[in-house]
């Protein structure tokens, strides 16, 4: 049943799935000894936590939206899934790596780039993001048959800069926080353009060799995260404290249909269904009564990609480095303090160690090396270390394997230490 | 009908008031008490002896014995052979002998066993007979004399007391005048002994907090302890966490030439079991392996020294590893200055002083997860006292990456804005209140 006027009104829903391989238990006395850096705190915790997010999560969300996809024909999602998660369900869970792949054989779904290792690569080495993203689009054509054309950066972190490396990639579209302090007057309701700075020719020449597509697209698009409608389900919709507690489906749409501007972009955590929201709070619920609401009043539903063919209303411009973490919007979650800065400096220092490497040892031989050290850039390895609002034990803490920021500093420092050595042994030896 | 500006009037039976002080207990007590006196509390504080060239001050302020009725607190030295509530029956009669030196501070004495006291044990024993034959009868003789010195007793409208030591007296006291009894427990003789009570000290303590209408714990760890060991219902026992008071020391920063540019460990605590002493000693050897310019500096007094120095010899340490005895309070704020790291590896503490002054003096803190003062700190690190791999790795962690110990020191002082003796203070003159106007207790 549809209704007699169209709504003029597009959802724009775009999920993303991560697991990072935590770290092991590493105790500095046992440097030199250890054998595996990423089996978790403790023996196998990956494997563990893998499959109760994917009981609880990505399998009963897979499961929803696939049935909602095959009633609904003109229902559309994107998606996207970091390197370091599609590796770890091929070795323990593939069959939730079935059911993505399942997802996307309805046709009615885009798949996003990202970095590999869900890193801050882009902040750190030019080079480096390059390759990760190479990497990941890779392992997106081997496992769905899909050639990506929109981008995600890790933890929708973006400033001009990035939209430069991004543009130079060949992507037509990427993704970015709607965040009023660089929207000014405007909002996430219509596409815009990316504001492109000049990359030096160093850097230009560096992404030409990773480009996905020529010649270089003469724009970038960009969507912008509308983070009130989107956190109202990623954040507050069990709480009872939120003064619209219960959120029901009519409400919600009222919101929508009300929203200036023709596109809703709902950006938010593929955990969010089952993991962050629990299936008791009623979210697998609202979500299908959502869709099927909508859909029903006649809101259209898009991809990254469809939404983006629509003209470009103006073009922003965002300066400083964005993100869609925390109040502050920036990057404070993962180079806030001291430690983490720290830790930052010293792994990414580590990428001229191993490029010498390469000039006397055959690359083949370092791949072992090289995974590690990607696995050590991982974004939350640096999240976890983060002392903003760790007294008050908020969404930092729960998202934390270790017992507080410091213990996380600790332990990363040790296994970066171990695997300094090592690379510095092998080092030694090829001279 | 209660009114807001109302005051308390509490007879407190103390055993210890910095600087007439033998542990972290006459600290402790003495910014409660000023926390109380500030609020809405008229006390009487009483100890067995105030020696005669001892001042007592809060905030710069002298009291005396000599100063009454119209101060809010009045000290009543009650003359007795008591010092140190942390002692135990067995060592008490060493301590008897080392305070019989006239005109000195007795609580310090107990603490100078250094190397070069050691002798006086032998001194002296003939006068044991005339301050009772041990430490079960002078606290038993201590309660009489608490109700034969306090006039007016009946005029008070609660009776708090401070460990077992003082629990006879407190007692006594609510059996007299029929006041509400609030019993503060710092530290049980579980702790102190390391699961191996005195039954005659256990029983004491057991029956002041069987008589206590409202039993003080300094952490939820004693709290639970008091219900396990005691049998206390949990409804009669609130958590007061201790705290620290907010003034700055006045020292500067050390010079550090004594070490150069060595880096130090530092512990600070009575040698005795319950304080891990040992465990510390175990991980230094550890963490010399690969930090070999490291020095261990242990400050304070206790039956392990010997111990102590005999496995640092074992070790192959001890040229790194320095045992200073008893220091001073001025002194203590230097050493913790001088530290890079301030170790409190207790094997039990109900709640540990320690880490706060150390915090509070700029220096990144380990300390146990056994001990209750982990309930109030959050940017410090925590081990299990036994775990002397984990100990090691984070000794290595702190003194090897400034940024680590820069944010510890810097954070950790956050966590002390949440711990002054006001609140605290304030959480004690509720209980006050509930107790004389009879109400039930309701306490977050």
């Amino acid at each position: 049943m549809h209704s007699s006027s169209p709504s003029d009104k597009a959802i724009c829903l775009y999920l993303h799935a991560h697991q990072p391989y935590r770290l092991s238990k590493v105790n500095y006395l046992d440097l030199g000894s250890v054998r595996d850096y990423f089996q978790g705190p403790t023996n196998d915790t990956n494997q563990v936590i893998l499959e109760k997010v994917s009981k609880k999560s990505y399998l009963p969300t897979n499961k929803l939206l696939v049935k909602l996809l095959k009633k609904l024909p003109e229902l559309r999602i994107s998606l996207s899934i970091s390197g370091t998660l599609l590796e770890q369900l091929q070795t323990y869970e593939p069959k939730v790596l079935a059911s993505f792949q399942e997802l996307v054989a309805t046709g009615q779904v885009e798949i996003l780039s990202e970095t590999y290792y869900h890193s801050l690569a882009a902040i750190y080495s030019v080079e480096e993001f390059c390759i990760q993203v190479e990497q990941h689009r890779n392992l997106i054509k081997k496992l769905f048959d899909y050639d990506t054309t929109s981008f995600r950066n890790t933890e929708l972190i973006y400033n001009d800069r990035i939209a430069s490396l991004v543009n130079q990639l060949g992507f037509q579209t990427v993704l970015a926080e709607g965040w009023d302090k660089y929207l000014t007057w405007r909002n996430s309701g219509f596409v815009y353009k990316a504001q492109l700075p000049e990359l030096e020719s160093k850097e230009l020449q560096t992404l030409k060799g990773y480009r996905i597509q020529k010649p270089v697209p003469s724009e970038l698009k960009l969507l912008l995260k509308h983070y009130k409608l989107s956190d109202d389900i990623a954040f507050r919709f069990s709480n009872q404290d939120w003064a619209e507690y219960p959120l029901s489906a009519e409400k919600y749409l009222s919101w929508v249909n009300t929203n200036p501007g023709n596109l809703i972009n709902l950006f938010m955590d593929y955990e969010t269904f089952g993991e962050h929201q629990w299936a008791d709070s009623g979210i697998f619920k609202f979500l299908e009564a959502m869709i099927f609401q909508a859909s029903d009043t006649g809101i259209q539903f898009k991809t990254i990609s469809e939404a983006a063919r629509q003209g470009a209303t103006d073009t922003v411009s965002v300066p400083e480095l964005t993100s869609w973490a925390d109040a502050e919007r920036d990057l404070s979650a993962w180079n806030g303090n001291k430690m983490q800065q720290a830790a930052l400096r010293l792994t990414y220092a580590i990428e001229s160690k191993l490029s010498k490497l390469v000039n006397v040892k055959p690359e083949t031989k370092l791949s072992g090396l090289y995974n590690i050290w990607r696995k050590l850039q991982t974004s939350d390895h640096f999240y976890y270390m983060s002392t903003k609002y760790w007294a008050d034990g908020d969404v930092h803490k729960y998202f934390s394997p270790y017992d507080s920021p410091y213990e996380a500093f600790i332990n990363f420092m040790n296994v970066l230490e171990d695997f300094t050595q090592q690379v510095d042994y092998i080092a030694a030896k090829n001279v | 009908m209660q009114s807001s500006t109302e005051r308390y009037k509490v007879l407190m039976l103390g055993w210890e008031f910095a600087p007439i002080i033998a542990g972290g207990l006459g600290v402790v007590c003495k910014g409660l008490t000023g926390a109380l006196v500030k609020r809405k509390a008229d006390i009487t504080y009483v100890l067995p002896r105030i020696p005669d060239d001892v001042q007592l001050q809060i905030d710069g302020i002298s009291f005396t014995s000599a100063n009454v009725e119209e101060d809010s607190l009045r000290f009543l030295g009650v003359d007795s052979r008591l010092s140190s509530p942390y002692l135990s029956a067995d060592t008490f009669n060493l301590a008897t002998d080392l305070a019989d030196k006239p005109n000195t501070n007795p609580a310090r004495q107990t603490n100078i066993a250094a190397p070069q006291d050691k002798g006086r044990a032998t001194r002296s024993t003939s006068n044991k007979k005339i301050y009772g034959e041990d430490l079960l009868s002078e606290v038993d003789s201590y309660a009489q004399k608490v109700i034969e010195s306090v006039t007016n007793i009946e005029d008070y409208d609660i009776i708090h007391n401070h460990d077992w030591m003082t629990a006879p007296a407190a007692v006594r006291a609510k059996e007299l005048t029929g006041k509400p009894m609030v019993m503060h427990v710092h530290a049980t003789e579980i702790e102190r002994t390391v699961g191996h009570p005195n039954p005659a000290i256990f029983a004491k303590e057991l029956a002041g907090m069987e008589a206590a209408d409202t039993i003080i714990a300094v952490s939820e760890l004693t709290k639970q302890r008091i219900v396990d060991n005691y049998g206390i219902e949990a409804s009669k026992i609130l958590v007061v966490h201790n705290a620290v008071e907010r003034l700055e020391s006045n020292f500067g920063p050390i010079a550090k030439s004594l070490y150069k540019d060595d880096q130090i460990v530092l512990f600070l605590a009575r040698l005795t079991a319950m304080k891990g002493a040992n465990y510390l000693l175990e991980a230094a050897n550890k963490v010399l392996k690969h930090l070999p310019k490291t020095k261990f500096l242990f400050v304070g007094a206790g039956e392990l020294l010997e111990d102590l120095i005999e496995r640092s010899v074992d070790l192959n340490i001890s040229h790194k590893v320095t045992f200073t005895g008893f220091l001073p309070h001025d002194q203590v704020d230097r050493a913790y200055r001088a530290a890079s790291v301030f170790v409190m590896p207790s094997i039990a503490e109900p709640f540990g002083i320690t880490p706060l002054e150390a915090i509070k003096n700029g220096t990144p803190v380990i300390i146990s997860k056994q001990s209750g003062v982990s309930e109030v700190l959050k940017n410090v690190l925590k081990v299990d006292f036994w775990d002397v791999d984990e100990l090691a790795n984070k000794l290595i962690a702190v003194l090897k990456y400034g940024v680590l110990a820069e944010e510890l020191s810097n954070n950790s002082k956050l966590d002390l804005e949440n711990i002054s003796w006001d609140i605290q203070g304030k959480k004690v003159i509720e209980i006050y209140s509930q107790l004389k106007h009879n109400q039930n207790l309701r306490f977050n």
